[in-house]
C-alpha cells in the first residue's frame, strides 16, 4: 500500500542517474545514536533496517539535509550529473 | 590555437547567477552561465514569494514582460502564530486606495521565473550552457582558472559561484564548508491545485492579487523535544502552495519526519480551511541558508567570488531572491572592476564588499547574521513563543468578554496583571540587563497594585 509520502513523491518526475550520487559508509552509521537522516530526509530515502542504513538515490529531491544533518560526516553527497535527477516543473 | 578563455564563468543560473551574467553581458563581457538542470529553475524551490527590489532595477519592465503569478499589494501580507488549537492573527491595515503601492511583492514559479530571467542574460549576450554541471575548479598558481564539467573544462579570468547553498564552488575554493545544521532550515512545500475564483473568494481578493500568510508555530517531538518552525501559505494563479520550514537544528532536536511538519499544518483547522477542496500538484523540498557570512572576505578569493546562497545572502527573515540579485550584481561590477584593472587576485576582488555595500548588502548581511546568532541563541524562548502569545491574547480577549458581563473567574488566580505577564513571559525572557533593569520596578510596583486589588476584591 502507498504511504501518503509515497503520493506526494509520485507528483515528482525524476530523469534517475545511473552513476549513484550518494554513498554511505555504513562503518560510521553503527556508532551513530539517533540516524537523523532516517527522520530528516524530506524523501525518506535513508532506512536503517537493524544492520545498515538502506538507501535509494533515485528518488532524491537534491536539497542537501542528509549531508548537513550527518553528524558522522559518513554521506557523500554530491549533485547528480547535470541534466539528471529531479526536475520541478513548479518550484 | 591556445583554448579559449572566456571572461567570467558564473555557474548556476538562478536569480543571482542570472543577475550577474545579464549585467556582464550588458557590459559587452564574454559571459558563460552553467546550469545543471535541463532548464533554468527546475532544480529550485521559491519559498517565499519575490520582491522585486533589485529586479526593478536590472529590468525596470518586468510587470509586463516576466512570468508572475499574482501581485501581493501591502496589506494582504498577515502573520499568525499556531497552537495546536488556537490561531493568534496579527491585524493588518489594507489601503485600497494606496494598495498599487510602492513595493508589491509577487508569487512566481521558479521553474517559469528562472528560466525566464537567464533568457535575459542570453539576449544580452551571455552564453547559457544547460544540463552542465561544474564539478570542480581548475586551478593555476593558486588562483581559479576555470571549472571542469563532463564536457571537458572551461576556462575563464574569473569565476562567480551562484551555485546555492550546497555550493561546489564554494567549497572547492576552500571558501565555504557544508553547511551546518544551525545555519539552515529545510523547506517542504506542496502546490496545491485550487481554481482561481475560488482562491480569490476564498482570500477576499480582487482578480490577479495574491495573499501571503506567514504561520509561526511549534513541533512537537515524540520524544519531548520542542522547537519553533514557519510554515507559509500564498496564492499561484490556479494553485496555492503551502510550505513547512524546519531549521535543522530543531529537526536534530525534535526528530520528527519533515513533512510530517507539513502535514501538521494542512489539519491545523485554521489551515485545513484555506486549503480545502484542493489537490496535490507537486511536492518539493530545498535547503535555505540563514546565517549569514560574519566576514566578508569568505566571499572572494584568487579568481573567485560568491553569490546568493553559495554567499548565504538573505534577509534576516529568510527571503533569498532578491538578495541574491543584489549580491549577483555586486559581483558583476566586481568582474568589471578586475577586468578593467586586468588583474583577479584576491587583492582586487577585494573590491566586492565596497560594491556589496552600495547595493545595501553589508548592512542586511550584519543584520542577518545577527539575528541567526539571536534567534539560535534564544532557541529555548522561541520554541514557546507561540504558545505565549497565545495565552496573553486569551487571557486579553477574556478581559474584553468582562466588559459585556461574561463571567471570567480565572481572573483571580493569576500572579500579575497581564502587563506584568507581559514582561515576565514575553520581555524577561529575551532582553539584555539593561531593559530589565528599567522595567523591573514598573512591573514590582504594578503587581503590588494586582495584589491590593485582589485582596480587596476578597474583602468583597
Amino acid at each position: 500500500m502507498k504511504t501518503r509520502l509515497d503520493l506526494r513523491l509520485d507528483t515528482l518526475v525524476f530523469k534517475p542517474d545511473p552513476e549513484p550520487h550518494i554513498e554511505i559508509k555504513q562503518e560510521l552509521c553503527l556508532e551513530c545514536e539517533n540516524k537523523p537522516c532516517t527522520f530528516a530526509c524530506p524523501a525518506q530515502l535513508y532506512v536503517w533496517d537493524g544492520e545498515q542504513i538502506v538507501h535509494n538515490c533515485d528518488g532524491c529531491l537534491e536539497c542537501g539535509t542528509c549531508r548537513a544533518i550527518c553528524p558522522h560526516e559518513a554521506i557523500e553527497w554530491r549533485y547528480p550529473r547535470g541534466g539528471y535527477g529531479v526536475r520541478y516543473r513548479w518550484g | 590555437m591556445a583554448e579559449h578563455i572566456h571572461d567570467c564563468i558564473v555557474v548556476g543560473a538562478g536569480p543571482a547567477g542570472s543577475a550577474a551574467a545579464l549585467q556582464l553581458a550588458r557590459e559587452g563581457l564574454d559571459v558563460v552561465l552553467l546550469e545543471r538542470g535541463d532548464r533554468p529553475g527546475e532544480k529550485n524551490v521559491m519559498s517565499g514569494v519575490l520582491i522585486p527590489n533589485k529586479l526593478r532595477e536590472l529590468i525596470p519592465d518586468f510587470v509586463d514582460r516576466a512570468p508572475l503569478q499574482r501581485r501581493i499589494p501591502p496589506g494582504a501580507y498577515q502573520r499568525h502564530y499556531l497552537t495546536e488549537d488556537a490561531v493568534l492573527s496579527m491585524p493588518i491595515l489594507r489601503e485600497y486606495g494606496v494598495d498599487e503601492g510602492p513595493r508589491p511583492f509577487y508569487t512566481v514559479f521558479r521553474s517559469q521565473f528562472d528560466a525566464w530571467f537567464a533568457q535575459q542574460a542570453v539576449d544580452a549576450g551571455a552564453e547559457l550552457f544547460t544540463a552542465t554541471l561544474a564539478e570542480d575548479l581548475l586551478w593555476e598558481d593558486g588562483h581559479v582558472v576555470g571549472v571542469r564539467t563532463r564536457r571537458g573544462g572551461l576556462r575563464a579570468r574569473v569565476v562567480i559561484g551562484a551555485d546555492g547553498v550546497n555550493s561546489t564552488v564554494a567549497e572547492k575554493s576552500g571558501l565555504g564548508t557544508k553547511p551546518t545544521p544551525t545555519e539552515v532550515s529545510l523547506i517542504v512545500r506542496e502546490i496545491l491545485d485550487l481554481p482561481a475564483e475560488t482562491i480569490e473568494d476564498r482570500f477576499n481578493l480582487r482578480p490577479g492579487e495574491g495573499a501571503l500568510n506567514l504561520f509561526a508555530g511549534v513541533v512537537h517531538g515524540a520524544n519531548g523535544g520542542k522547537g519553533i518552525y514557519y510554515s507559509e501559505l500564498y496564492t499561484n494563479r490556479d494553485s496555492l502552495s503551502l510550505t513547512a520550514e524546519v531549521p535543522l537544528d530543531v529537526s536534530l532536536t525534535c526528530q520528527v519526519p519533515n513533512y510530517e511538519v507539513l502535514e501538521a499544518r494542512e489539519r491545523h483547522p485554521y489551515i485545513a480551511t484555506m486549503i480545502r477542496g484542493a489537490t496535490l500538484r507537486e511536492y518539493q523540498a530545498h535547503l535555505i541558508p540563514w546565517s549569514g557570512v560574519s566576514d566578508f572576505g569568505q566571499l572572494y578569493d584568487n579568481g573567485v567570488l560568491l553569490a546568493g546562497d553559495a554567499g548565504r545572502f538573505t534577509t534576516s527573515e529568510g527571503v533569498g531572491s532578491w538578495p541574491s540579485m543584489a549580491s549577483g550584481a555586486a559581483a558583476a561590477r566586481t568582474v568589471k572592476h578586475a577586468c578593467e584593472r586586468g588583474d583577479f587576485s584576491r587583492s582586487t576582488l577585494a573590491a566586492y564588499p565596497a560594491f556589496l555595500d552600495e547595493e545595501g548588502m553589508v548592512e542586511r548581511t550584519r543584520e542577518t547574521h545577527r539575528s541567526w546568532e539571536y534567534n539560535v541563541a534564544h532557541r529555548q524562548f522561541r520554541a514557546h513563543e507561540a504558545e505565549t502569545l497565545v495565552r496573553i491574547a486569551r487571557r486579553y480577549s477574556r478581559v474584553e468578554l468582562r466588559e459585556f458581563g461574561v463571567p471570567f473567574p480565572e481572573q483571580e488566580s493569576y500572579a500579575h496583571s497581564i502587563w506584568g505577564q507581559i514582561y515576565h513571559e514575553l520581555v524577561k525572557p529575551q532582553s539584555p540587563w539593561y531593559i530589565r533593569w528599567v522595567l523591573r520596578p514598573a512591573v514590582w510596583l504594578d503587581t503590588l497594585r494586582w495584589q491590593q486589588r485582589r485582596r480587596g476584591r476578597d474583602k468583597i
